[in-house]
C-alpha cells in the first residue's frame, strides 16, 4: 500500500532530527455525501482529504503536529512544528510508544462494491430516505439529513517497529426530522445508521422508524410529576447510562482523579443484571479495527461483568502510567494525539421483551431520547424527556412534554428492575431497553 | 492566492463560489500538574460549489494546485449535472449578490499567533497548579488553552472577492472535587475573537482558577433545586443560550422551512414586548469580542444585524441566498461553512437580546422567590421550540436576595411561552457564549449575550 511505504519514509525523515522516538500516523480519504434539507436532495458533495500526524519525542517530551497532507515539504514542515514542540514540552515517563503485537486479520473491513458505489447510486439512495417518509405519512417533514459513502486507508509506522496499514469502508446515514399537523408541532427525532457492506444498506427501516416516532409524538403534552420508575429506550440509555459508566472505565479518568470507579475494580458498581462487553474485532461491524490509533489490536474487554468493574479501557500512555501495556483503545486520528476509545459496545439484554416490560409498569415513564446534562463524574443528571410516554397500568397512555427527569446515574444502576431482551443497533452500540427505579419525573 | 482562485473560476461555465480556507490550530492542556497535549494542526484546502440547471454540486480537496482544483471544479459540477438528471426541486433564481470587495484583517490577529508555544504551556501549568492548590478536595483538574486562525480567500463569478483572518482563542479551566465519594465538578471557559490580550481583559485566568476551584468544593454542601415551574432571574451567559439554542435555531431558515415551530410567526406577538432578539456579523454594540464575528458570510454575503423579534414581534428569519430567494427577502448573510470541505449552511453568528432599563440589583430585589442561573452548560432545542439548558453555577433567591449556592440544575421550556413571561430587562450586558462550538452537521463558532433578565421556566430538580 502506497500510503505505508510513504509512513515509513516520513519516519524516517522525523528520526534524523535527532529525536528519541517518533510515530507517523498517515491517513487518505474519500467521501461521498448527499445532503437532504427542507424534504429533498439539497446537495452532492465529494471530497478527498489527506493527513499526516507526527508524534515526536525527545525523551519523554512530547510535541505532536499535523497537517492535511501527504506532500514531502508540507510533512517537513509539520515535523519540524513537532520537533519545537517537544524541546519546549516538560517531560512525562508515560509519553511512550507501545511495542509491537501480532495483528490478527479482522473480516468484513472492506467492501469492493461500496467502495466503487456511484454518485447515481448515492442519490437514489438518498431519495428512497425521503420517498419512505413521504408514504409513511404526509405529516412527516425531514428537516436535514445525508448519505454518505467514506473510503480510507491508515498506515501507521512508529520507531517502536510498529508498521500497520489497513483499507476499510462505510456507509452512513442520518435522518433528522420531525412531524406537522397544522399548527402542531412534534419534537423533532434522529435515526442513524452504519454499515460496511453495501448489501445491508437500510436506509428504509431507519426512515419509516423515524416517521412512525414524530407522528405518534404529535399531541404530546405534560403528564405527571412523581419519583419512580423510567424505562430508557435506545438512545436515551446509551446516553443517560452507558455513556458515563463507559467513559468513568477509562483509565485516564480513573489515574486523573475524575472517575467514580477509582478504587472499585473488582467491586460492585451496579445491580447484577448489567454486563457490558467492547469487542473490537467482531467481523464487520462500523466500529471495528484491526489496529487501534497506536497500532495495537483490540482486546476484549468486560468494563461492567454481573455488575462488577471488571476491566479498564487503555492507551499506551494510560497503560504506563500502571506499568501495564495498552489493551488497544487508543482513539483518534491523522489529526489527534491518541485518546482512549470504545469499539463496539454491547450490553447484554435481559430476559422480558420491552412490551413485557411496559406491561409491568404501574406509573412511569418510558424515555425515547434524553436531552440534557450528564456530569460523568458525579453522575448527576437532569434534563428533559424526548420522544417520551406516560406509562399508567401497563399501558402507554400519552406522549408527553414538558417533562423532566432528574437523578444519579450511579446510584440508579444499583436499582435496574429490568433489561430488555430486543436490543436496538447505535452504529457502535448495540442497547437494550432498561428499567430504572427511583427517578424523580417532573412535569409542567 | 486570489491569481489562482481566479484561473479556475474563468474555466467554470455558470454560477461558480470558490473558497480557500488556510487553518491553523494550537491547543495546549494540563491535567493535574502533567502537559496532557501539545498540538499544532494546520490544514488548507477549497471547496467548491457550483449550480447547474437548477441544482448545486459541490467538491473539495486539500490539494491546492491548479490542477486539483480544477478537478474539484469538474467534480463539482457533475454531481449538479447528476442531481438535475435525477431530482425534480429546483434552487429558485437568486438575487444578485452584491459586487462585494473586502481585506478585512483585524490588528488582533498577530497578538494572538505571536504567544510562544512554551509561554502557552507555563500559563496552562501555573493555572493548573492554582486550581490544584486550592483545596485538597481537588483531585483534578484542568487547563485547555486552545486558538484557532482561519484565513479565507472567497471568489465567485458574481463578482464576489473577499479575504480576512480571524483569530478565535478560548480558554477553559476545569476541576473535579472528591468527598466520601461524592464528586463534584465545575468549569470556567471563554472564547473570543480576537487577541489573547483581549481574551484576559474581562477575565484573568488566575481569577477562573479560584472560581472554578470554589464552585466544585462549594457544592458539596448545596442542595439540589426543586423541581417544577419557578421564575428565574437569567445571566447574560444564560440569556445568549437562550436566545442561540430557543430561538435562534428555530428561525434557520432551513429549519422554518422544514416546519419548525417559528413557521409562519413573522409579525405575531411570540415574546414579551420587552424583547429584541437578534444576531449580527460583526458587533453591533461595540463592546466585548464576540466569538461569531465573521465580516462576510461564505456566500459572500454581506452581514447584517438581522432583528429576529422586535418589541416582541417576529420579524425575521435568518437566510441564506436560497432561503431568501425562497422568502422573497434579502440574505441576512448567515450561510457559513466550518472548514473547506463544508457546504455553506444557515447558521447563527452573535445573537442576543438588547438590553433593557431595570438594574441588577433591581431585577433580584423585587424577586419574592425564585433561582439565578449565571454559569450555562449544555443547551438544546427542539422543532416545537422546546428547550433545555444546562446551568452549573445556580443560586436560590429569596425575599429579594440571592441565596445558597444549588447544585447544578437544568431548565427547559417552549422558548416563545418563556420569552412571553419575561418581565425584566436589565440595563447590562455581555458576550458569554464564545468558547466551544455550535454543532448543526457542521461545527461553528459562535457567540451568545444580553443583559440579565427575569422570566419563568420549568426547573428540573429533585
Amino acid at each position: 500500500m502506497r500510503i505505508k511505504m510513504r509512513a515509513r519514509q516520513a519516519l524516517e525523515s522525523a528520526l534524523s532530527k535527532k529525536l528519541s522516538s517518533a510515530e507517523i500516523i498517515m491517513t487518505d480519504r474519500k467521501t461521498i455525501s448527499i445532503e437532504l434539507q427542507d424534504n429533498s436532495v439539497h446537495v452532492a458533495t465529494e471530497d478527498t482529504s489527506e493527513w499526516t500526524g507526527i508524534r515526536a519525542f525527545k525523551g519523554n517530551s512530547l510535541g505532536f503536529s499535523a497537517v492535511n497532507s501527504l506532500k514531502e515539504d508540507r510533512i517537513n514542515g509539520a515535523i519540524e512544528e513537532a520537533v519545537k514542540i517537544a524541546s519546549v514540552a516538560p517531560p512525562d515517563k508515560s509519553n511512550v510508544l507501545p511495542e509491537p503485537e501480532v495483528i490478527p486479520w479482522v473480516k468484513g473491513m472492506y467492501d469492493k462494491e461500496l467502495a466503487s458505489m456511484s454518485l447515481d447510486e448515492s442519490i437514489g439512495i438518498a431519495k428512497k430516505i425521503i420517498e419512505t417518509c413521504k408514504n409513511y405519512d404526509k405529516r412527516v417533514s425531514l428537516d436535514s439529513g445525508s448519505f454518505q459513502v467514506i473510503v480510507s486507508n491508515v498506515a501507521i509506522a512508529s520507531s517502536t517497529g510498529i508498521e500497520a496499514s489497513t483499507r476499510q469502508s462505510f456507509a452512513f446515514y442520518d435522518i433528522m426530522g420531525m412531524a406537522r399537523d397544522g399548527d402542531v408541532v412534534s419534537s423533532f427525532d434522529i435515526e442513524y445508521g452504519g454499515t460496511r457492506k453495501i448489501s445491508e444498506i437500510d436506509v428504509e427501516t431507519s426512515a419509516k422508524r423515524l416517521s412512525e416516532k414524530v407522528v405518534s409524538s404529535l399531541g404530546a403534552k405534560s403528564g405527571k410529576s412523581f419519583t419512580g420508575q423510567v424505562i430508557l429506550q435506545g438512545d436515551a440509555a446509551n446516553e443517560l447510562l452507558l455513556s458515563p459508566l463507559l467513559w468513568s472505565s477509562y483509565a485516564e479518568n480513573i489515574q486523573l482523579g475524575s472517575s467514580r470507579f477509582k478504587g472499585k475494580l473488582g467491586k460492585r458498581v451496579a445491580s447484577s443484571k448489567l454486563t457490558i462487553k467492547d469487542w473490537g474485532r467482531a467481523p464487520g461491524l462500523v466500529a471495528s479495527y484491526p489496529f487501534d490509533r497506536e497500532g495495537i489490536p483490540p482486546k476484549r474487554l468486560f468494563p461492567i461483568h454481573n455488575g462488577i468493574f471488571t476491566d479498564v479501557f487503555h492507551n499506551a500512555k494510560s497503560a504506563a502510567r500502571d506499568g501495564s501495556v495498552s489493551n488497544g483503545h487508543a482513539g483518534g486520528s491523522g489529526s489527534s494525539t491518541p485518546n482512549i476509545t470504545t469499539s463496539n459496545v454491547f450490553v447484554k439484554p435481559g430476559n422480558a421483551t420491552l412490551d413485557d416490560i411496559i406491561a409491568d409498569t404501574k406509573l412511569g415513564i418510558l424515555v425515547g431520547r434524553y436531552s440534557g446534562d450528564i456530569d460523568p463524574s458525579s453522575g448527576d443528571f437532569s434534563g428533559s424527556v424526548k420522544g417520551g410516554y406516560l406509562i399508567e397500568n401497563g399501558r402507554k397512555t400519552q406522549p408527553l412534554l414538558g417533562t423532566m427527569i432528574a437523578g444519579n446515574i450511579y446510584d440508579c444502576i444499583q436499582n435496574i428492575s429490568a433489561i430488555s431482551s430486543d436490543t436496538v443497533s447505535l452504529i457502535d452500540v448495540f442497547m437494550p431497553s432498561i428499567r430504572l427505579e427511583g427517578v424523580t419525573v417532573s412535569s409542567k | 492566492m486570489f491569481g489562482l482562485i481566479e484561473k479556475v473560476l474563468s474555466k467554470s461555465v455558470g454560477f461558480c463560489e470558490i473558497r480557500v480556507q488556510d487553518r491553523t490550530r494550537r491547543s495546549v492542556s494540563v491535567r493535574n500538574g502533567m502537559l496532557n497535549n501539545a498540538n499544532v494542526i494546520i490544514s488548507a484546502g477549497v471547496g467548491i460549489r457550483v449550480l447547474r440547471r437548477g441544482c448545486w454540486g459541490f467538491a473539495s480537496t486539500s490539494k491546492l494546485d491548479e490542477e486539483s482544483m480544477l478537478d474539484v471544479l469538474r467534480q463539482a459540477e457533475i454531481a449538479a449535472l447528476r442531481m438535475s438528471e435525477m431530482t425534480k426541486k429546483r434552487v429558485p433564481e437568486l438575487d444578485d449578490s452584491k459586487n462585494i470587495s473586502l481585506d478585512w484583517i483585524p490588528d488582533k490577529t498577530s497578538n494572538s499567533n505571536s504567544v510562544p508555544i512554551d509561554e502557552k504551556i507555563k500559563l496552562a501549568l501555573s493555572i493548573e497548579e492554582k486550581i490544584r492548590n486550592s483545596s485538597k478536595l481537588i483531585t483534578n483538574s484542568t487547563t485547555v488553552f486552545d486558538e484557532l486562525i482561519d484565513e479565507k480567500w472567497i471568489m465567485t463569478t458574481e463578482d464576489v472577492k473577499v479575504h480576512y483572518a480571524l483569530p478565535k482563542p478560548q480558554f477553559y479551566t476545569m476541576a473535579v472535587a472528591t468527598k466520601n465519594g461524592e464528586m463534584t465538578r465545575s468549569m470556567q471557559a471563554i472564547g473570543i475573537m480576537g487577541g489573547v490580550d483581549e481574551m484576559f481583559s474581562e477575565s484573568s485566568p488566575e481569577a477562573m482558577a479560584e472560581k472554578t476551584a470554589k464552585l466544585a468544593v462549594d457544592k458539596f454542601d448545596a442542595p439540589y433545586a426543586k423541581g417544577g415551574m419557578s421564575t428565574v432571574v437569567l445571566s447574560p451567559g444564560m440569556v445568549g443560550l437562550l436566545a442561540h439554542e430557543a430561538i435562534g435555531h428555530t428561525v434557520e431558515a432551513d429549519f422554518v422551512m422544514s416546519g419548525s415551530a417559528a413557521s409562519g410567526k413573522i409579525g405575531e406577538k411570540v415574546a414579551s414586548e420587552k424583547v429584541t432578539l437578534a444576531d449580527a456579523g460583526l458587533n453591533p454594540l461595540k463592546n466585548g469580542y464576540p466569538a461569531g464575528t465573521i465580516p462576510v458570510d461564505d456566500e459572500g454575503v454581506e452581514v447584517q444585524d438581522t432583528i429576529i423579534i422586535k418589541d416582541g414581534i417576529m420579524n425575521s428569519y435568518l437566510h441564506n441566498r436560497e432561503s431568501a430567494a425562497e422568502f422573497g427577502v434579502e440574505p441576512t448573510g448567515n450561510a457559513r461553512a466550518f472548514s473547506h470541505s463544508d457546504t455553506p449552511i444557515i447558521r447563527m453568528r452573535n445573537t442576543y437580546v438588547k438590553p433593557g432599563t431595570s438594574s441588577f440589583d433591581e431585577i433580584i430585589s423585587s424577586t419574592k422567590e425564585g433561582y439565578y442561573l449565571v454559569l450555562p452548560g449544555n443547551g438544546q432545542a427542539d422543532a416545537n421550540a422546546e428547550f433545555m439548558f444546562g446551568c452549573s453555577e445556580v443560586y436560590e433567591i429569596k425575599d429579594g436576595k440571592i441565596g445558597n449556592l444549588i447544585k447544578n440544575a437544568t431548565i427547559s421550556g417552549q422558548a416563545f411561552e418563556v420569552l412571553k413571561s419575561v418581565d425584566m430587562v436589565g440595563n447590562d450586558f455581555k458576550w458569554d457564549l464564545g468558547s466551544g462550538f455550535c454543532g448543526k452537521g457542521q461545527a461553528a463558532k459562535v457567540d451568545g449575550g444580553g443583559p440579565t433578565i427575569r422570566c419563568k421556566a420549568m426547573i428540573g430538580g429533585r
